[in-house]
């Protein structure tokens, strides 16, 4: 090829770009723009957002979340609590497989079955059908279930779990589902093609027990740098995105012939600090030794620097206001959120005087750490708190970020004194989080797996045991509400904020936003 | 070879040589007059710079994201405009040249003194230590150097130290291959015999006799290479394995920026990266006219 | 020469393997992937069954013995993301990588070669002073923020150009390729651009050092003598005699423009391997980054071992060059 013919090879793809970029896209065909990919198509390897995102397009569970987490349900048409170890589930009728085969028994059984024992599975479902001691087909549309002890989360926990079709899946290796042969739902779309790294297809089932989506052909293109997603956006390649970073919201609700749609989500980003033991390794006197006594052990310190700490500027300057102040776990909307508690207000004279009263007039030494790349905002929170630890009084001896990778593994082993995480949640009380955040960690037990503090509080593990085990949904909920009380009032975690999602799509796309973060094809609509 | 002329000629007039050819050529005076004053800029930064933006007394996110020429809540501008962090840009262009030019010249020095030490002990010796340090010479030298480092970095994770370590492992190769090609034209010489003789010692007659002839090859790739070293930092840095966010250096506060690029705040990334091109740039024009001054023969 | 081969093949074997145990023993040290992979609610349970599940609970040498027995037999791990074998996830992925590679080693050749032409026959002219200058620019832009200055450009100030990820695919003589289609090509431009842009400068360079030493060569001397027109003399004459040291340095720099794609991929999201690699870092799949690592020194390796013994015989000058 000469050099001319490139250069106007070169010429010509530049306007067909042009034009291609311009042309709207057809009714019935979506493109979306995810920040995520899945690992696989396997429903049941892992149980992180990202595959959960295509799993519930393909697939479906006995019951599925609406926008604010609460069940609903999906294909358990009803379920009833026999006595305290025994449920029976009755199945939807007339709901066939993708390939027309119907749904029996058979299939919820294997698949309930199957969840537990994947290989090499990094988040295995077996904490949701852990309850399970047997199961048994009554009729074609009847499970009885045997648990191994009263569950009263029960239908929450297994109810999460996706039924795959015994016949194709039996047997089968991640492979099997990764080229569609075996990922063969009930869901309201069939897989055509996954290109690993670039996109995926679907094509909607025409046989779906449900409401039928407003798209026939979908795209899912996997674009994870954010700036690239909007710019995807923009310039017409893709209908919809999700994850729009704080910092575009402001221009992208300017921009005409796109739309933006948000939710708070029930993720809460908080600070952690290292209050059960004598020495933290980062809380340094003014010799730059680590101080015993730790300061951080009394909850007046704790309750002081939650104090110190403007969230709405935080919120409002640093989020461009994507995100609402927390005061506790989980917003309102989600079962278990407490009304009583709003986010504490900042209080600089009254934080210098419980600092005073603990024995800490002039402060003490504390670094913060922090991730840069979980999500939006985590440096720059850390880095904000750090300004205003330093503008109350205390020596902030720095404000370290790391990337996750390596952050995430130093904050389980005890390594900081303070650092920022963030706790996502997608059942619809605050029960599992309270349990993996605040409760004393115990493997038997299964609690506290992400108490990356040690933070154990016998009064907030015995109001968390109570609630736990009770099967009545209101009182659980308010005996939650209090436990909830005192892990805030003795400052378990420092509450920050919990980030608004938003998603953007072109002017004639609807999407209904959801607090689980979820982008899937069959939430948007075509706005009339 | 120009190696043999210039060792009767000393150090001194090697000097003179770099510098008359430098200042005949008026696009290397002035990038050697930009090289100069971004040392200076480097060194007195932290004088210079309107605020500490690394002090969190001093930066207030109340003044996050503002666009170039900004008042600040104090009423003082922001010529540069400020960060996701209420930095000033300016400020924080200042000190982060100070850690490019920093992590630049020191792993570049170091580099040159492992590789000049290896490469006259490989010329001097021969034999089987020549043969092992040449063969890791083309071991290094066989992979590219970002993706060596990136190995590098991956495996013993971030900070300062780190990529100095991984910038010095890279280039020390360089060095070592360049000095051993002089020092073997040197080492036939009948003075290095005639020193053998006298029974010198092995130290000074490497040192003392053929170090100096191997300068001409060894100022040219180690202008260039303390170009390369920044370049390199920078990149590693945008990738999230170089610095810290905590001791930024141009190619973090680039990297910083990027998220933003496309919703208008511009300044965040692209004055950062104007400076260091502006740096990498100048060294490498100044490194250039140097070559065809000194005319060691280089590979390309 | 099968000398030379034996050797070689086990000085490569020897690199590789001392290189497994370097990356190995160096990527297990850092972080740890469970904190990762696991799911935000899991319980201490499914942490712990995970745990087990990716063998992350025996010995550091317990692993690498595994891995090594099982790399002997040509698997290389499977991914902890992906439960994959890592070897296809790269070999998924090599294909676009080497085609941006492909194309911006032409576009470096299509560019550059006109470019050292041009300033090489016009020595020290104003045009030569301003492309040399402009070469040692394309020396000092760091890659990865003129990418980011060309979205800038192209993709969101002027919009004529997709700023990330790959087009469609078509077919040409049965490789599937982003270059047969409008959508492929317009995706492909940039960053082809901005991985080109290093070597370019460099194809300049040698093209111009390799012009102006060919021009008072004797053969040149003769064919003007012949009455050849300039124009005959430097594209086929001169340009014959200075294709040999480009095209083998550029064959060099082939795996540099692999290397570099790493950071082209990033900023582009190109899915080739390098943006793999990264990918895999952050998410501490550490198969995927000891199999990547393995397979790029496998290539280097190959790469350098087919350029010396092209050298050697294409130029039998060199032989006589190492001896003295």
């Amino acid at each position: 090829m000469t050099s001319t013919a490139t250069l106007k090879g070169l010429a010509l793809t530049v306007s067909i770009a042009a034009l291609l970029g311009l042309a709207p896209a057809q009714a019935a065909d979506l493109i979306v723009g995810s920040s995520t990919e899945p690992s696989a198509l396997d429903p049941h390897f892992s149980r992180t957002g990202n595959n959960q995102n295509i799993a519930a397009q393909i697939f479906d569970r006995f019951v599925e979340p609406d926008p604010n987490l609460q069940i609903r349900p999906a294909l358990a048409e009803s379920w009833t609590n026999v006595d305290p170890t025994t449920w029976r589930i009755k199945l939807r009728a007339g709901v066939t497989f993708q390939d027309g085969s119907p749904l029996t028994p058979e299939d919820v059984i294997f698949s309930l079955t199957r969840a537990k024992d994947i290989p090499n599975s990094p988040a295995p479902f077996t904490g949701n059908v852990g309850a399970i001691a047997s199961m048994s087909a009554v009729d074609p549309q009847t499970i009885e279930f045997k648990t191994k002890g009263p569950a009263p989360d029960f239908i929450e926990q297994v109810g999460l779990v996706y039924i795959v079709q015994k016949k194709l899946a039996e047997g089968k290796t991640i492979e099997a589902f990764n080229n569609g042969s075996a990922a063969v739902g009930t869901g309201a779309y069939k897989i055509k093609e996954w290109v690993p790294g670039d996109h995926i297809t679907l094509v909607r089932n025409d046989k779906f027990w449900g409401k039928k989506p407003a798209f026939e052909n979908v795209t899912i293109k996997f674009i994870a740098n954010d700036a690239a997603r909007v710019a995807a956006l923009r310039s017409g390649s893709v209908d919809l995105i999700d994850a729009v970073p704080p910092n575009d919201v402001g221009t992208l609700g300017k921009t005409k012939g796109i739309r933006l749609t948000s939710t708070a989500s029930a993720r809460v980003v908080y600070l952690a600090l290292d209050g059960s033991r004598d020495e933290s390794p980062f809380i340094v006197g003014p010799d730059g030794k680590t101080l015993n006594p730790n300061p951080l052990k009394d909850q007046r310190v704790r309750l002081a620097l939650s104090k110190l700490i403007n969230r709405r500027l935080i919120v409002e300057r640093l989020l461009d206001g994507a995100g609402d102040a927390a005061g506790q776990l989980v917003p309102v909307g989600v079962g278990g959120s407490d009304p009583d508690l709003p986010p504490l207000a900042q209080d600089v004279a009254g934080a210098k005087k419980l600092l005073a009263d603990a024995g800490y007039p002039n402060g003490f030494g504390i670094t913060i750490h922090t991730s840069n790349d979980r999500f939006a905002g985590d440096a720059a929170s850390a880095q904000a708190i750090g300004q205003m630890f330093a503008q109350g009084g205390l020596k902030v001896n720095g404000v370290v970020a790391q990337p996750y990778n390596v952050y995430a593994s130093a904050a389980g082993k005890q390594s900081f004194s303070a650092f920022i995480f963030s706790l996502g949640n997608t059942t619809p009380t605050s029960a599992t989080g309270l349990r993996n955040l605040l409760m004393t960690p115990d493997k038997d037990a299964g609690t506290g797996s992400f108490n990356r503090t040690r933070y154990s509080n016998p009064a907030f593990d015995a109001k968390m045991k109570e609630a736990l085990s009770e099967f009545d949904l209101d009182k659980r909920i308010a005996l939650l509400k209090q436990a909830t009380k005192i892990g805030v009032e003795d400052v378990g975690f420092v509450p920050l904020f919990w980030p608004k999602v938003y998603w953007a799509s072109k002017e004639n796309i609807t999407y209904t936003a959801n607090r689980g973060e979820d982008l899937m094809a069959t939430l948007a609509g075509i706005a009339q | 070879m120009i190696a043999l002329t210039l060792r009767s000629l000393g150090e001194d007039s090697l000097v003179v040589r770099a510098l008359n050819g430098i200042l005949k050529s008026p696009k290397a005076t002035i990038a050697g007059i930009v090289c100069i004053l971004l040392l200076i800029l480097a060194a007195i930064g932290p004088w210079l710079a309107p605020q500490n933006p690394y002090d969190l007394m001093q930066i207030s996110i109340m003044d996050a994201k503002l666009p170039p020429g900004s008042e600040s809540m104090t009423g003082s501008i922001y010529w540069l405009g400020t960060d996701g962090q209420g930095r000033d840009m300016l400020s924080a262009m200042l000190y982060g040249l100070r850690t490019s030019l920093a992590v630049g010249l020191v792993s570049g020095v170091v580099a040159l003194g492992i590789g000049t030490s290896l490469g006259l002990i490989a010329a001097y010796f021969g034999g089987r230590v020549d043969t092992l340090i040449m063969r890791l010479v083309d071991l290094m030298l066989g992979f590219p150097t970002i993706l060596v480092a990136l190995m590098l970095l991956a495996l013993i994770g971030q900070g300062v130290g780190k990529v100095m370590v991984a910038l010095v492992l890279v280039q020390w190769a360089l060095f070592a291959r360049a000095v051993r090609g002089a020092a073997l034209v040197e080492k036939s010489k009948e003075y290095v015999e005639a020193a053998t003789c006298l029974d010198l010692s092995k130290a000074r007659i490497l040192f003392g006799h053929l170090l100096p002839n191997c300068l001409p090859p060894l100022i040219v790739i180690a202008t260039l290479q303390v170009a390369n070293a920044i370049s390199a930092e920078a990149t590693l840095s945008f990738l999230g394995i170089g610095l810290p966010i905590t001791e930024p250096s141009l190619g973090l506060l680039i990297s910083n920026g990027y998220s933003v690029l496309m919703s208008g705040q511009y300044w965040i990334s692209v004055y950062p990266g104007l400076l260091l091109v502006a740096v990498v740039f100048s060294i490498n024009i100044v490194g250039d006219r140097l070559r065809e001054v000194l005319n060691p023969r280089l590979q390309h | 020469m099968t000398v030379f081969v034996i050797r070689r093949l086990s000085q490569s074997l020897l690199i590789l393997f001392i290189t497994s145990i370097i990356v190995f023993a160096g990527v297990y040290a850092i972080g740890n992937p469970i904190d990762i992979l696991i799911a935000p609610d899991a319980t201490l349970a499914e942490r712990e069954q995970a745990i087990r599940s990716l063998g992350l609970d025996r010995s550091l040498l317990e692993q690498y013995s595994t891995f090594l027995w099982n790399a002997l037999h040509g698997d290389l791990g499977r991914s902890f993301v992906f439960n994959q074998p890592s070897i296809d996830l790269i070999l998924n992925r090599m294909p676009a990588t080497l085609e941006l590679a492909f194309v911006a080693l032409a576009l470096s050749l299509l560019i550059g070669i006109p470019l050292g032409l041009w300033a090489g026959l016009r020595p020290n002219s104003a045009l030569d002073e301003t492309v040399m200058t402009g070469s040692i620019l394309g020396f000092s832009l760091p890659n990865f923020w003129q990418g980011m200055m060309l979205i800038m450009i192209f993709s969101v100030w002027l919009g004529w150009l997709p700023s990330t990820g790959r087009g469609e695919l078509g077919t040409i003589f049965g490789i599937r390729t982003s270059l047969a289609t409008w959508s492929g090509l317009s995706h492909l431009i940039l960053p082809a651009i901005n991985l080109a842009l290093f070597k370019i400068s460099l194809v300049i360079r040698l093209t111009r050092s390799g012009v102006r030493e060919t021009m008072p060569l004797d053969f040149v001397k003769f064919a003007r003598a012949k009455g050849l027109s300039e124009r005959r003399i430097v594209s086929v004459h001169v340009l014959k005699n200075i294709m040999i040291p480009i095209v083998t340095v550029v064959g060099v720099e082939f795996g540099g423009l692999i290397a570099f794609a790493v950071v082209t991929e990033t900023i582009f999201a190109w899915p080739g391997m390098g943006k793999l690699l990264i990918d895999a870092i952050m998410r501490l799949d550490r198969p995927v980054v000891v199999a990547y690592l393995l397979v790029v020194v496998t290539l280097f390796i190959v790469i350098n071992f087919i350029v010396d013994i092209l050298y050697s015989l294409l130029d039998p000058r060199i032989r006589i060059g190492s001896a003295s």
